[in-house]
């Protein structure tokens, strides 16, 4: 009663004052938001979070993991930029505004969200090719996420790219070959190592690729080397159509490493993954050597756009994970139970996300595709110009680098 | 019946016809992503006709293997963009095979069939056309067809043939190409390449998909400049048929 009470008065006195979210909140409306949030929401709760199963680690990640209101809000506001955010590119590539391929990560937002709340920007991550949350988690805005997806200039990849090759500073894609981003993770972890600045690498790779031989030959470089990277294996049950039980001799992805010690963790859980990257992190950063994590997360869509994505799996199933496991109820009931926030302030970010999703897809539609001219461009480097032959002999692009 | 499905009747000709004759790939068993394979694992039976994991290396070294004890082998790689992993395994294992022991062993009786070329929509991997990298490696042999007709015939020369083989199917005709093709077996010989129409002035030699663009060029030559064309499908990349290409361009005045 006196909660409602507050939260009408505050709605009073707010008025015309922007929506909360932004920086400009009025002088009075701040204080009454203050003095809203002292009264009615508790600053931080603790959690109880699943035990993590454990493959040659003598301890693992705790069972309790405490969130702030400002994390947990930040958490809700990510998560459900990047569900609405793939949603809105489902709905653009049905009207053939986006082409090509799409493969889309909704229900999988606790993985990427989790993760950089465990790391630091200046570690590094690289994935495959269902890259669209972890380009939004490193930092590229969603209007340049969906210009890219559009193949427009202003677009992160500058319209080139397109879905699977998204990029930006400490993400390095965005890869399309399955299992190829592996090595080339262990890679920038032997850089991290080289380079002494206490960074890590996240190579994350899917329940199919973890059947790639080149991913076994980075475990034993990476063990060998002791090098700070974290394999994540994000396992959504079935890489494209095929489950996991009939592609996998074994499917405890995180033993594969074999001499590389494992964890399993819940991937709809966004504490979960935090806590275990969390611990993950401060285990590669302490000189330990590589650690394998296998996510268990689902994804709601089919494999890309062109799988409707229920030939292999049933409705029921789908609508079972979607009732009971999905991240961003997840997080929001633990909110609203705890006191954290209320029902009324989360559907605010919600209206917010959705509008900044329109204004990002307003100016991916509208935003002109990159010049013909440089089609040829970024081949090479530093090498005088040369000619690029298009699809006929008399058809030219100059290549600039 | 259009490209696939003369690729399903010459895998379903060459499973008959051969028992050991074995059909695997990543997805093939429900029927494949470009409906290849449709049908034939509840006729074979799905020791015949399985899947394999996410592995390329794997799925060619495999088939090398199969072969080397005389089954007949016909692996199926997703698109061709994903045949690179396999490259070791083509070019050292399966090409070398019959050299390096003498002609004691051999993985003749390997077949790789991969989907070919450009789409429109494709973008970096799953539009390549990838012929010219293995073009070099003596030891196997490539084929690529330019129709449904075309396909069944070389499909089932390429799996009777006894050198490893690999034939690439144009994508983009996988369901637009439509000609009325004989259920029965049938073959195309190899390495032979075939003159599709005669002409004076200039050879053009095309395969795949660019062959249905030359042929629009010739007609167009022929009309608007009075240039008269010779078209060649060449069919075996290789070993190419050199023999016929020479003695057409010669014929030039």
């Amino acid at each position: 009663m006196r909660k409602m009470l507050l939260a009408a008065l505050s709605r009073l006195l707010q008025g015309p004052a922007a929506a909360g979210r932004t920086g400009a909140v009025s002088e009075a409306s701040r204080v009454v938001v203050a003095s809203r949030n002292y009264g009615d929401f508790a600053s931080e709760a603790t959690f109880e979070i699943k035990q993590c199963d454990l493959h040659r680690l003598e301890e693992g990640p705790g069972t309790t993991a405490v969130m702030t209101r400002e994390e947990g809000l930040h958490y809700y506001k990510t998560m459900q930029t990047i569900r609405r955010m793939e949603l809105k590119s489902d709905q653009l590539y049905k009207q053939k505004i986006i082409r090509g391929f799409c493969h889309l990560y909704d229900g999988q937002e606790a993985c990427c969200v989790g993760i950089e709340a465990a790391i630091k920007p200046t570690d590094h991550v690289i994935t495959a090719y269902r890259a669209h949350g972890f380009t939004f988690t490193r930092g590229v805005p969603v209007r340049e996420i969906l210009a890219e997806l559009t193949g427009r200039k202003g677009g992160c990849a500058k319209g080139k790219g397109g879905s699977m090759h998204m990029y930006t500073k400490n993400f390095y894609g965005g890869n399309g070959i399955v299992g190829a981003q592996i090595p080339l993770g262990a890679g920038i972890a032997l850089a991290c190592k080289y380079n002494g600045k206490n960074e890590i690498c996240v190579a994350l790779y899917g329940d199919g690729a973890a059947n790639q031989g080149q991913i076994f030959e980075t475990y034993n470089m990476a063990a060998l080397w002791k090098l700070p990277c974290i394999f994540v294996c994000e396992n959504n049950r079935y890489g494209m159509g095929t489950s996991v039980e009939r592609a996998a001799a074994s499917t405890d992805y995180y033993k594969r490493g074999d001499f590389i010690p494992g964890l399993r963790v819940d991937g709809m859980d966004i504490l979960c993954v935090r806590e275990a990257v969390k611990f993950a992190a401060e285990y590669c950063r302490s000189g330990k050597g590589p650690l394998v994590m296998e996510l268990q997360t689902y994804r709601y869509h089919g494999h890309s756009m062109s799988d409707p994505g229920i030939s292999y799996r049933t409705r029921e199933e789908i609508q079972e994970v979607r009732s009971k496991s999905d991240p961003i109820t997840l997080l929001k009931d633990r909110m609203v139970n705890n006191n954290l926030a209320s029902v009324e302030e989360l559907k605010e970010i919600d209206v917010a996300v959705r509008k900044e999703i329109e204004e990002a897809a307003q100016f991916a539609t509208t935003d002109p595709e990159p010049p013909l001219e440089e089609l040829g461009h970024h081949i090479f480097f530093n090498e005088p110009p040369f000619e690029v032959r298009g699809p006929n002999q008399w058809v030219k692009y100059k290549s600039v680098s | 019946m259009n490209l696939f499905q003369s690729i399903t009747s010459a895998l379903d000709n060459a499973l008959a016809k051969d028992p050991t004759a074995v059909v695997f790939g990543e997805d093939v068993a429900f029927g494949g992503v470009f409906r290849c394979t449709v049908g034939l694992r509840d006729k074979y039976g799905k020791d015949r006709v399985f899947n394999t994991p996410l592995c390329e290396q794997g799925i060619v070294g495999f088939g090398i293997g199969i072969a080397v004890t005389g089954a007949t082998a016909i692996a199926e790689i997703q698109f061709a963009d994903y045949i690179f992993p396999a490259f070791d395994q083509i070019v050292n294992e399966a090409a070398k095979y019959r050299y390096r022991s003498g002609d004691l062993f051999n993985c003749g009786s390997l077949t790789i069939r991969a989907p070919w070329g450009c789409v429109g929509h494709g973008a970096l991997y799953h539009s390549q056309s990838p012929e010219a990298f293995f073009a070099h490696c003596p030891g196997i042999k490539i084929v690529i067809p330019r129709s449904p007709l075309q396909a069944k015939g070389l499909l089932l020369s390429c799996i009777e043939d006894k050198n490893p083989c690999i034939f690439f199917e144009p994508k983009i005709l996988y369901r637009a190409a439509v000609e009325q093709v004989p259920v029965e077996p049938y073959n195309i010989p190899l390495s032979q390449a075939e003159v599709l129409q005669t002409g004076n002035d200039v050879t053009m030699v095309a395969w795949g998909t660019q062959v249905h663009v030359i042929k629009e060029v010739a007609a167009m030559a022929q009309e608007k400049l009075g240039v008269s064309c010779e078209v060649i499908d060449l069919r075996t990349i290789l070993p190419w048929d050199a023999e016929t290409v020479c003695k057409v361009c010669s014929n030039v005045p």
